[in-house]
């Protein structure tokens, strides 16, 4: 009896929640949003909350873009800067352009010798083009698709760079060590290498320009049977973790018609040979 | 406790509803059918009824339709389940029966129907989902209940 009394009595209720929600339908549009306006800051604070952390994780991400971009540039400036700075002679012109390229591959066995970018020869990319970070250099391009290169990086065991001791200015030859690291080959025994000392491209080659930032000094050891300085090197970028990597377009080898081109390196060297005197 | 966990599991449902598009299924229908087949009828129209609440807050305009329309489905399951729920095959009756009274009630005095197409579909899948749904819920908030 007692309990179908309280079943009785828990009918009328839910037959009351049932017709207000009927009585709310029958409500003017404005009375519908007046009665529900305290509920709906309370329910849907969550979505809302869920909608501005989404938003600024994409305002974020959107902004970190750019900076990279940003930053890479700057790299690219200084380095135009120092090459200008050390020929003395006037601003080269630089045609600087960077294409943003993402990883979408990488070597699976270290996953920092090699990785694969999503722009290609459609996207003005070739063979040769030097491939940076918002950090640091990062590695060139090697074989070119249509729509994809592939990069070798500073940690292959095949590269060598052309490096130089911003402090000193003293020049060397960087390679892979294995370990993540770089080491320097042919620095001269009693050359000035310091723990904490940037290194950047010399531009002595035919990839990189000069001034772009490599790597820190973290370690020179002593070791006096050495017949050169062992120097080891970390880079700047984090090779293994990179997502986005910036593709430079160099200008062509021989400069513009303003002046010169902002590398005396981006081609080989001409060299005419004399012909020989008649009767030697 | 179990009816506190069944609220907030309607309310985790509604969130996730709001987030997608309308051709989705209606999680929370489903979960509302399930949890009606086990709670009271009072328990049932009061789920249903916050379940329509929360989902009227997306279109406070036409306040009153998703409550009036779940509290009805709660109220109803509970009120018939035990005249024709004989089988777990049996929730889709409840969900079609359900799928009908929300859809003329957001017709007649919601913001209309979604169209032909995600309605279709997402009834389609609604139905489709409904066992399995019924199955995971009366397991987790039900354990050891068999239907009659």
């Amino acid at each position: 009896m007692a309990k179908r009394l309280v079943t009785a009595g828990q009918d009328r209720i839910a037959w009351l929640v049932i017709l207000l929600g009927f009585a709310l339908l029958l409500l003017p549009h404005r009375l519908r949003l007046a009665a529900t306006q305290p509920f709906q800051s309370l329910l849907l604070a969550p979505l809302r909350l869920g909608t501005a952390v989404s938003q600024s994780l994409r305002d974020s991400r959107t902004e970190n873009e750019r900076l990279s971009l940003l930053a890479a540039e700057l790299s690219v400036d200084n380095a135009r800067l120092e090459s200008a700075s050390q020929t003395a002679g006037p601003e080269p012109l630089v045609g600087l352009a960077l294409t943003r390229a993402p990883v979408i591959s990488r070597d699976l066995a270290t996953f920092e010798r090699w990785l694969v970018i999503s722009r290609g020869t459609r996207h003005g990319i070739g063979p040769g083009a030097p491939v940076i970070t918002a950090d640091g250099v990062c590695g060139k391009v090697i074989v070119c698709g249509p729509h994809q290169s592939l990069v070798q990086t500073l940690l292959a065991p095949e590269s060598r760079v052309a490096v130089l001791n911003l402090r000193s200015r003293v020049p060397a030859l960087a390679r892979a060590d294995h370990s993540g690291r770089l080491v320097l080959d042919y620095a001269p025994k009693e050359s000035d290498f310091k723990v904490g000392d940037t290194v950047v491209t010399a531009g002595l080659g035919t990839v990189f320009p000069k001034g772009l930032r490599i790597g820190e000094v973290i370690a020179v050891p002593d070791r006096p049977e050495a017949l050169f300085k062992p120097v080891t090197i970390r880079p700047f970028a984090d090779i293994s973790r990179v997502e986005q990597v910036f593709v430079i377009h160099l200008p062509e080898a021989g400069g513009s018609e303003n002046g010169p081109g902002w590398l005396e390196n981006t081609g080989p060297p001409e060299v005419s040979i004399p012909d020989q005197p008649p009767g030697q | 406790m179990r009816t506190f966990v069944a609220f907030l599991l309607l309310y985790l449902l509604f969130l996730v509803q709001a987030s997608v598009n309308p051709w989705w299924p209606d999680l929370v229908l489903l979960g509302l059918i399930a949890i009606s087949l086990h709670e009271t009828r009072l328990t049932s129209a009061l789920a249903g009824a916050f379940a329509g609440l929360c989902l009227d807050m997306t279109n406070p305009a036409f306040a009153g339709t998703s409550l009036f329309a779940l509290a009805v489905t709660g109220y109803g399951v509970a009120a018939l389940r035990t005249l024709f729920y004989r089988a777990r095959w049996a929730t889709l009756l409840f969900v079609l029966m359900a799928l009908t009274l929300k859809w003329t009630a957001l017709a007649l005095f919601g913001p209309g129907l979604p169209g032909l197409a995600p309605l279709l579909v997402s009834s389609v899948l609604t139905m489709t989902l409904a066992p399995l749904v019924e199955l995971g819920l009366a397991r987790f908030l039900y354990p050891g209940w068999q239907p009659a």
